[in-house]
């Protein structure tokens, strides 16, 4: 029996992968590159996601019944399927490392400096396994249900911050030329693409025919927040970006007015842990469905003891702060990423073009198997 | 394997539960054990830094214990010194056997000896290790900064008046500029390097003060005094002025005082309250008045320009105000009649503003230093501005090769 | 009569088990029964007196077609014989027959239908359950006199019999569930039910979950708005306790007052409710890992107020939390199955000498005991969830302490995941907020008025989606 989640549930997928590695090293990186400029990156690389999300939502309308692996293997054979699989899958769990590190350095940063990161394994990992044991469907009713209040926190958040916008304040939009803009672009890119899970269960999807109205709704809207976010955040701490590493606590931590009568940046922080987890179980599941197409039988037993152990080792031995993940990932991720970034979306425009004919068969096929 | 496998199926409707006492049993002794996160560290609400001979002195203001009665806040003063920030605060957490917790510090003061080597330095230091939160107010004083929370400290004790409330809430009533921390960073790490601090002094006071504790006026300085009579030492009390200590990389140059205040004022929006004053008007039945006028709102919207390379930065201000004030030659008071704002009295009030802004203007030039954000202005216009600092010889020197003028509009209303 | 003899051998030969011999034109007509369960004076008018003024032949037909005055006369045999008695019923015996007739007379000692303690309305039907599965009928019965109520009964239990009532709409009720349900009951082996919390570990689908998977109610009006959702309502005889099938944990949220007031005040005490079980199951930990590790979240002020109050505690803050918790917990159930006259006793010791001389003598602050007694109280927000949230309320206490805000929030999310988890019937639990279904959101915490609510609750599978006509 497959899992199939709904629209909506995809659509709030979607709305969580969009925040979860945005709101805390990624302002201040992007800042630190770019000073100025940072919004046009931002706006830059999220105009791409949002063209990437609605290549993903047209091949989810033409093969419903398939994922990326079939989609591979129907051209290229289950080899090369399976090679990119095996990229995808160290992709996500260095989604899940950076994810650990931007979290454990946020706790560390506003709620707790002696915060441990044994303590944090002994959450998430189990929470996140419990999660992802459960099944898909359960994950997404999970986070559905979560997704409300992250929504509303957020928007709190935003209230929180002192807003007054002047433009004066957000500098030059257009400082920096062409060339270095695109280059933190490409610095940036692993904090973006996250999109790319959809591919990976679009098969456990239930198709419905206002899909991309229902999935972009949710997803424009959390967009809306988020720049308007950014554009505080640049507001803000323009040059002083690089000691404000915790962007969305630091936001709420700004308005002064509350600064006295206690820290009302909890409800940020709550924001936060809530996505911790949900995003935890995003990533956790794709790895998992991309793990088990890689050995070719689903065993989820097998798999989440495989994945918890490989993240825990590059957690414990090889990635133990987030300068080490950050320094990694742009410096050398920006190659790998070419995967993710270039190849995939090519190729999927490639066949929603090209391929006219082939994919009834295959679609016809799958269903009768169902 | 099977042994496994069979004890794996055992739990299997349980692992949550296991799972949960595991946790248990790793984490609840010491969680059982350990007193509250208040019992075990020094929770600092204040921080004074000193220069003392080559050291750093740190000055801190804990919570201390207080009975169940008195639910006001107690604190006690603390001293450490080392030869940095860090070694200071290290110091004073032995002396104290306690970790000493800065996420509650409500505002940090600097002596005018110790602002005199970079600042920002130490200032880093406490937000990066100390995580003080930016937004805390930063002041320098005049004199010995453990002076300043000693005194702050005598008046927790002895009055209502709390001197960490009273700067949180009303620094943007009683200073110009922002003077957090943040704004302090942004100033030093901005291309030209100049930043504001909030400005305190001691000044001895007679001996019958006057306890304030409302705080709301802030043309005047806020005094207290201990009310105690135990002590015969010297009383003095804390005084904030609207005066703002200019910094440049990090370091103190010279300091604004009340009057040269004013002219900035005018051109940065903010909270303050503020009053006009002009002389001579001869017009709707007066006579050689003075009136004095309270803006209720007021407005600025700066114009930046570029004609043949040179910059032109135009602050339109536009004043709301009442009149509250009619003084004629005679030193008689008028009662407060209707005025209609003449071009005459436009005039006037713009000519006061202009004069106010000039002598800032002078003061900031002759000091190189751009207090009121004019380069940020004009950064805005990056290519131009950019194209203009390099024709300059000294960049620093750039604001005396910008016109900057003042426009002034003004409304009436009466209450 | 040898087969009398045998039966009341079967029965351990107990005194109330009585025979009675009367001859009747020249035959003799034997009468078993037990008599401290029938109604003795009913069998004498309509059993024994026309037995003994008829004259006519004796045979079972004609004595059930013309001489006996009872409503239920049914032939049983031999077999039956036991099982009949048992249930209630008077045998009644002609020589030289192998059957005999089972007549109904049964009288048990029963209450009254009154309102029950565990829902009481403030506008609204007050009547209750009571302990009969025959009452439970004739008041399920009366409020839904509609040709498609179906009533199923079953006997389970090895030694009890208990009569096990099952009741649903045919057009509306999941024919799969009413299956399903009708074999997992049949299929239930077990000596002896009492109440209908006996059978229902053996129907849902995971027995040894934390969280109950099934409504239980006292009130017929509950029942036959459950009913008329496509629900199935499970009763036993014995107990006054209905259970209602499929179930989701927002139906606890929701109460019969709801309907029989402003809809405005019902969404606003439902939010109150939801709020209460937030309360009462994290407030305690969330308190306990701010004390313990979270200083900056804390507003100074109230820092200050903590630690002045708790500075000359014994007790670290987590056990003294875990102290009030177990103290309260204590003082709560003795009330609970002290006599009334002495509740009174228990909340003067309780209340006065437990928490003032505590606070007083320095071994609890006041405000742990503000803490505890808010989430002690919050629970009763929502009454159907307190056994459960007990429960969750201590294991947030353990990580909150252990693991700080982050694992409460960690086991926030695990057992909203777990909840989610369990839709053993197809009925989401967490319905209808996730999934999200559009149209029973008119009834889950927002409460629109009734002519709004024209179509039934799509969450719980029903075959007529329209209430009323189409």
């Amino acid at each position: 029996m497959t899992q199939q989640i709904s629209v909506r549930q995809m659509a709030c997928f979607c709305a969580i992968s969009l925040l979860a590695l945005k709101l805390i090293t990624l302002p201040s990186l992007l800042v630190t590159m770019s000073t100025s400029s940072a919004i046009v990156v931002a706006l830059i690389m999220f105009a791409l996601d949002l063209f990437l999300l609605y290549v993903f939502l047209k091949i989810k309308e033409k093969y419903p019944n398939l994922s990326l692996y079939e989609l591979i293997r129907k051209v290229f054979g289950s080899v090369v399927a399976k090679f990119i699989y095996i990229i995808l899958f160290s992709f996500f769990i260095l989604k899940i490392i950076m994810l650990n590190n931007e979290a454990i350095a946020y706790m560390r940063d506003v709620v707790d400096e002696d915060f441990r990161l044994i303590v944090y394994l002994m959450t998430f990992l189990p929470v996140v396994i419990a999660m992802v044991y459960s099944g898909l469907k359960s994950t997404a009713r999970t986070v559905e249900f979560g997704f409300v209040f992250i929504f509303i926190g957020l928007i709190f958040c935003l209230f929180l911050s002192e807003v007054t916008f002047t433009y004066g304040e957000m500098g030059p939009i257009f400082k920096e030329n062409i060339s270095n803009i695109l280059n933190s672009c490409k610095d940036v890119g692993f904090w973006f693409s996250d999109f790319l899970f959809i591919t990976i269960i679009s098969d456990k999807i239930k198709y419905k025919k206002n899909m991309k109205k229902i999935v972009f709704s949710y997803v424009i809207i959390t967009l809306i927040i988020l720049i308007a976010l950014y554009i505080i955040y640049i507001r803000l701490f323009n040059v002083t970006a690089f000691l404000h590493r915790s962007a969305i606590a630091d936001i709420t931590q700004y308005n002064r007015n509350i600064g006295n009568s206690g820290n009302i940046d909890i409800i940020a922080i709550l924001v936060y842990m809530f996505i911790i987890f949900f995003q935890g179980a995003i990533y956790f599941t794709s790895a998992k469905i991309i793990f088990e197409k890689i050995v070719g039988y689903e065993n989820k037993i097998h798999a989440i003891i495989f994945i918890t152990l490989l993240v825990l080792a590059l957690q414990l031995f090889v990635f133990y702060n987030l300068d080490l993940i950050i320094d990694f990932v742009v410096n050398y991720l920006k190659y790998f990423g070419v995967v993710a970034w270039i190849i995939i979306p090519l190729y999927l425009i490639c066949l929603l073009i090209f391929d006219r004919e082939k994919n009834n068969e295959l679609v016809k096929k799958k269903s009768k198997q169902n | 394997m099977s042994w496994l496998r069979k004890s794996l199926n055992k739990i299997k409707h349980a692992y949550a539960l296991y799972y949960f006492i595991i946790v248990l049993i790793i984490f609840l002794p010491s969680a059982i054990t350990i007193p509250s996160l208040s019992f075990r560290s020094a929770i600092i609400t204040a921080i004074g830094v000193d220069k003392q001979e080559e050291d750093v002195l740190v000055s801190v203001l804990t919570l201390s214990e207080i009975s169940k009665s008195e639910m006001r806040e107690n604190v006690k003063l603390l001293q450490g010194s080392g030869t940095t920030l860090a070694n200071a605060f290290s110091s004073i957490e032995s002396s104290i056997g306690r970790k000493i917790l800065m996420g509650h510090v409500g505002y940090v003061v600097i002596s005018e000896d110790f602002a005199n080597q970079n600042v920002a330095e130490v200032i880093n230091t406490l937000i990066i290790a100390g995580k003080v939160s930016n937004t805390v107010p930063l002041l320098m004083c005049q004199g010995k900064a453990k002076d300043v929370l000693d005194n702050a400290q005598k008046m927790e004790a002895s009055s209502s008046y709390n001197m960490r409330e009273m700067i949180n809430n009303e620094f943007n009533e009683t200073y110009t500029k922002d003077i957090s921390i943040d704004a302090f960073l942004k100033g030093y790490y901005s291309d030209i390097h100049i930043s504001t601090l909030g400005y305190v002094t001691l000044e001895s006071e007679p001996t019958n003060a006057i306890d304030s504790s409302s705080g709301q006026d802030n043309n005047q300085s806020q005094q207290s005094s201990s009310k105690g009579d135990e002590s015969n030492e010297k009383k003095t009390a804390i005084s904030y002025k609207t005066e703002h200590a200019v910094f440049s990389n990090g370091k103190f140059r010279y300091l604004f005082t009340k009057a040269q205040m004013q002219g900035i004022n005018w051109v940065v929006e903010n909270d303050l309250q503020k009053n006009i004053t002009i002389d001579g008007v001869n017009e709707q039945g007066l006579n050689d008045a003075s009136i004095t006028f309270t803006i209720s709102k007021h407005q600025v919207m700066p114009k930046v320009s570029f004609l043949n390379g040179k910059p032109y930065v135009t602050y339109e201000i536009s004043l709301t105000m009442t009149p509250v004030e009619i003084i004629e030659a005679d030193d008689s008071v008028k009662a407060i009649k209707e005025i209609t704002l003449s071009d005459k009295i436009r005039q006037k009030i713009s000519d006061v503003v202009k004069s106010d802004v000039a002598m800032s203007l002078g003061v900031m030039r002759e000091q190189k230093t751009d207090v009121i954000g004019v380069y940020k202005l004009l950064y805005n216009k990056y290519r131009p501005f950019m194209d203009f600092l390099d024709t300059l010889e000294d960049r620093e020197d750039f604001l005396k090769y910008v016109n900057i003028g003042v426009d002034v509009d003004c409304f009436i209303t009466t209450n | 009569m040898k087969i009398i003899q045998q039966i009341k051998q079967q029965l351990n030969n107990n005194p109330d088990v009585c025979e009675r011999q009367f001859l009747v034109n020249g035959k003799n007509v034997y009468l078993l029964f037990i008599k401290s369960t029938i109604d003795k004076t009913l069998l004498v008018h309509s059993v024994i007196s026309p037995l003994l003024e008829y004259g006519g032949e004796i045979t079972l037909s004609t004595l059930s077609k013309r001489v006996l005055r009872a409503s239920e006369v049914e032939k049983v045999t031999k077999e039956q014989f036991v099982k009949c008695l048992l249930r209630n019923k008077v045998l009644l015996f002609i020589d030289g027959e192998k059957d005999a007739l089972s007549i109904d007379m049964e009288l048990l000692p029963t209450r009254q239908p009154s309102e029950p303690p565990t829902s009481p309305t403030i506008q609204g039907p007050r009547e209750g359950f009571t302990e009969s599965v025959k009452t439970t009928m004739a008041l399920i019965r009366k409020q839904l006199p509609s040709q498609h109520l179906v009533i199923k009964s079953f006997f389970v239990g090895e030694m009890s019999h208990t009569q096990v009532a099952m009741f649903y709409m045919d057009n509306l009720a999941d024919k799969k569930l009413v299956k399903r349900l009708e074999k997992k009951i049949k299929s239930i082996n077990t000596d002896i039910v009492l109440d209908p919390h006996y059978i229902v570990e053996f129907i849902v689908g995971r027995p040894n979950s934390l969280f109950e998977q099934y409504g239980s109610t006292e009130k017929p009006d509950i029942v036959t708005a459950k009913l008329m959702e496509g629900r199935v309502a499970i009763a036993v005889d014995g107990s006054p306790i209905v259970i209602t099938l499929p179930f989701m944990i927002f139906e606890d949220v929701q109460n019969s007052n709801d309907y029989y007031t402003n809809s405005h005040y019902a969404t606003f005490i439902r939010y109150v409710r939801a709020f209460g079980i937030l309360m009462a199951t994290v407030i305690p930990g969330v308190y306990l890992s701010l004390r313990l590790y979270h200083y900056r979240i804390v507003p100074l002020k109230y820092i200050l107020t903590i630690s002045a109050t708790t500075q000359n505690l014994p007790f670290t803050p987590f056990l003294e939390i875990l102290f009030i918790l177990i103290l309260f917990q204590m003082l709560y159930e003795v009330s609970l199955r002290l006599p009334r006259y002495l509740g009174i006793a228990t909340s003067i010791v309780g209340a006065l000498v437990l928490g003032d001389t505590g606070v007083q003598a320095g071994l609890i602050s006041p405000p742990g005991i503000i803490v505890i007694a808010l989430s002690l109280i919050a629970v009763y927000t929502v009454p159907n969830q307190a056994p459960q949230l007990n429960i969750v309320r201590l294991v947030f206490v353990f990580l909150g302490g252990t693991l700080g805000l982050f694992g409460v929030v960690g086991g926030m999310i695990y057992f909203v995941n777990y909840l989610n988890s369990m839709d053993e019937f197809g009925v989401p639990n967490l319905a209808p907020y996730a999934p999200r279904v559009e149209n029973d959101l008119k009834d889950a915490l927002h409460k629109q008025p009734m002519p709004k609510m024209k179509k039934r609750p799509k969450s719980v599978k029903s075959n007529d989606d329209i209430r009323g006509l189409e």
